[in-house]
């Protein structure tokens, strides 16, 4: 697959909740994206931020390119700042995509709130032929309503979690991985995208103790995103043995049992 | 992987007939843009980005003689122009890189300077032993100045007589280029370069990363220790670049934070032969192309036609 370097303009940069954005661009790359696969992206012209920041391909079509993301720092707030027609670079299409050429009977994504951006291209992809429900982790109530609202084109089935929620909620109170616990119905494989620490619980709470087979995209700092600097590595275990593996190259989705938890 | 740039401005048109060409003791290199060790992997991720044999050489990444996994925990920290690592020499061991990343090199037509990252006399004496044989290695870059392992390699950077016999051995033991790459955090840099010269050594790389430290105020701990590169240590290596040339004739390869092609203009007219890009190409992987592009149209516009007689031209 040919990987692009290109100077993009913006087409749209839209707020779906008080801190979540979704970006659309120009799409130069010939190829499809891959479910999973990801951008490394940086402000035109800009040595500061200095490195480029890992998002994921949130959709494409094929003139337009998106990735939905969440302020939390100094690029992703410029980001938020752009308007329609400002140029942004991406460096694309990186990383090892989701296994998309099974079929599953039953087949449960799990998204830490805007884990959902690493997971909306392969649920599209997914979705047809497959029983597939999404389970998602919010912090509010006006976050899971404004995301559900945002998701609904995709007509699947969503079991929301809302940590904080106000009074009586229709939602579940608590995190993703206490809703899941609670389900008496298993999966095939389960799929999933989001921090750190979710995806710590959620394997050693659900998918270890249930040995359900699970593939988790996995989140590093990076600088190049093509594998050449070393810097992304996350511990993974191989046949034995315990080795560093490239979070942009070999990753960033990895068999959930050969993560090696810190 | 073919990686396709849209959109940017790279110089074409060519007037004046330039020669780009460069010399480093015996070796002649079609350009003087190198990449630096440990920024461009093995030359596989960025031969698919752009035709690697347009380059002057590819360094290789730090070899070792058995495979290492490199440091646990946070590896990489970015600074305002800047980015400290601390990846401690993850690398595939000099018997992998023989059988599995010559042959790469080989057909994309590199030339190719190897890394050399040793943690005793012995161990580099048998990593360039290994190495002899192979034709595409032009010469070897005698890494004694990374910061981001316990123990090992900064040491030669610290001790004169260590340093001195290194390369003394090194030196009985081949014919290709031997380039040490200094360290500008260990003592004083300008002897050490002096020794290399009278160790008959073919040139200096000015310089490995610089030690860095960043603390987090939250939970006053250490955030990261390690190697600052990029645009941040661009002047500081600079005038280091200036203050060895006076002192030493061999020749200076300039690494130090590269980030156009002024930066890469300013270092050849200071009197580096040759200058690597490093921390660079992250943030643009045809950065070193855009740079030998940047270079030919500086001499046009200068109305230098051959390469060799800007550098050094600027003295302190
Ligand atoms: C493969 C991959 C895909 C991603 N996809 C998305 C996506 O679709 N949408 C989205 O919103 N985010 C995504 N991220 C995370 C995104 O890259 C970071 O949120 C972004 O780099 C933050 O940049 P910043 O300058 O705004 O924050 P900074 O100012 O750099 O940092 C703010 C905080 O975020 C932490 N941080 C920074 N970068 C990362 C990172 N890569 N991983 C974990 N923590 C980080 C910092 O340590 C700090 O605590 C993805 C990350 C990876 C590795
Ligand atoms: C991620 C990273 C890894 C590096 N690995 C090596 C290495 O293995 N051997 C070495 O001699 N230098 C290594 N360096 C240093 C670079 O080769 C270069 O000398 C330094 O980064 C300064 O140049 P720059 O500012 O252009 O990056 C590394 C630098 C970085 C950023
Ligand atoms: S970010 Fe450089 S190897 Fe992954």
């Amino acid at each position: 697959m040919k990987k692009i370097l290109s100077t993009s303009r913006i087409i749209e940069n839209r707020k779906i909740t008080d801190d979540t954005f979704l970006m659309k661009f120009e799409n130069r790359n010939p190829d499809k994206p891959l479910p999973g696969q990801f951008l490394n992206i940086k402000f035109k012209d800009h040595l500061d931020p200095f490195l480029r920041r890992p998002f994921a391909v949130f959709d494409f079509d094929r003139k337009t390119l998106s990735i939905l993301y969440k302020v939390v720092g100094r690029t992703t707030s410029m980001l938020s700042q752009l308007q329609k027609n400002d140029l942004i670079e991406y460096l694309g299409f990186l990383g090892e995509p989701f296994d998309r050429d099974r079929t599953f009977n039953k087949l449960w994504v799990v998204a830490g709130g805007i884990g959902i951006g690493g997971l909306h291209l392969f649920i599209k992809n997914m979705k047809q032929n497959n029983d597939l429900e999404l389970f998602i982790g919010f912090n509010t109530e006006e976050e899971a309503d404004a995301f559900i609202r945002f998701l609904k084109p995709l007509h699947i089935r969503i079991n929301a979690a809302v940590m904080d929620p106000k009074g009586k909620s229709k939602y579940f109170k608590g995190n993703i991985v206490k809703l899941l616990k609670k389900e008496t119905k298993r999966c095939d494989t389960l799929f999933a995208c989001g921090p750190e620490l979710m995806l710590k619980s959620l394997y050693s709470d659900i998918i270890q103790k249930k040995r359900i087979p699970a593939y988790f995209s996995m989140d590093a700092i990076m600088a190049c995103g093509i594998g050449s600097c070393m810097g992304c590595t996350i511990k993974i275990k191989e046949k034995g043995l315990t080795r560093f593996k490239r979070v942009c190259k070999e990753g960033p989705v990895f068999n959930a049992d050969h993560i090696v938890w810190e | 992987m073919l990686i396709i740039s849209c959109g940017n401005d790279r110089s074409k048109g060519v007037r004046l007939k330039l020669n780009l060409k460069i010399k480093i003791g015996k070796a002649e290199f079609k350009n003087p843009v190198f990449t630096a060790s440990g920024t461009f992997g093995y030359g596989e991720e960025y031969a698919d980005v752009f035709d690697i044999s347009k380059l002057g050489a590819v360094i290789t990444k730090g070899l070792t003689l058995k495979e290492r996994e490199g440091n646990e925990g946070l590896r990489i920290h970015e600074v305002p122009c800047g980015l400290i690592n601390r990846i401690g020499l993850q690398n595939v061991g000099v018997d992998d890189f023989i059988k599995e990343k010559t042959h790469f090199l080989k057909e994309q037509n590199a030339a190719v300077i190897a890394n050399v990252a040793g943690f005793s006399e012995n161990e580099f004496y048998s990593i360039i032993r290994k190495l002899e044989g192979q034709d595409i290695i032009k010469g070897y870059e005698i890494n004694v100045s990374c910061p981001n392992v316990k123990k090992g390699g900064i040491e030669f950077s610290n001790d004169k007589t260590l340093f001195k016999n290194l390369l003394k051995t090194l030196r009985k033991e081949t014919k290709k280029i031997l380039i040490v790459k200094l360290s500008p955090s260990a003592g004083n840099i300008i002897n050490f370069a002096g020794i290399a010269q009278d160790e008959g050594c073919n040139a200096v790389t000015v310089a490995n990363t610089f030690k860095s430290a960043v603390i987090d105020t939250r939970k006053q701990k250490i955030k990261i220790r390690g190697g600052l590169s990029g645009p941040a240590v661009f002047p500081a290596v600079l005038n280091l670049v200036l203050e060895i040339k006076k002192a030493v004739k061999i020749p200076v390869i300039a690494s130090g934070g590269i980030y156009n092609p002024d930066t890469a203009i300013q270092f050849l007219l200071a009197g580096a032969t040759a200058v690597q890009i490093g921390t660079a190409n992250f943030i643009d992987p045809m950065i070193s192309i855009s740079i030998i592009d940047g270079i030919k149209k500086y001499m046009q516009e200068q109305k230098i036609n051959d390469i060799n007689s800007i550098i050094g031209k600027v003295k302190i």
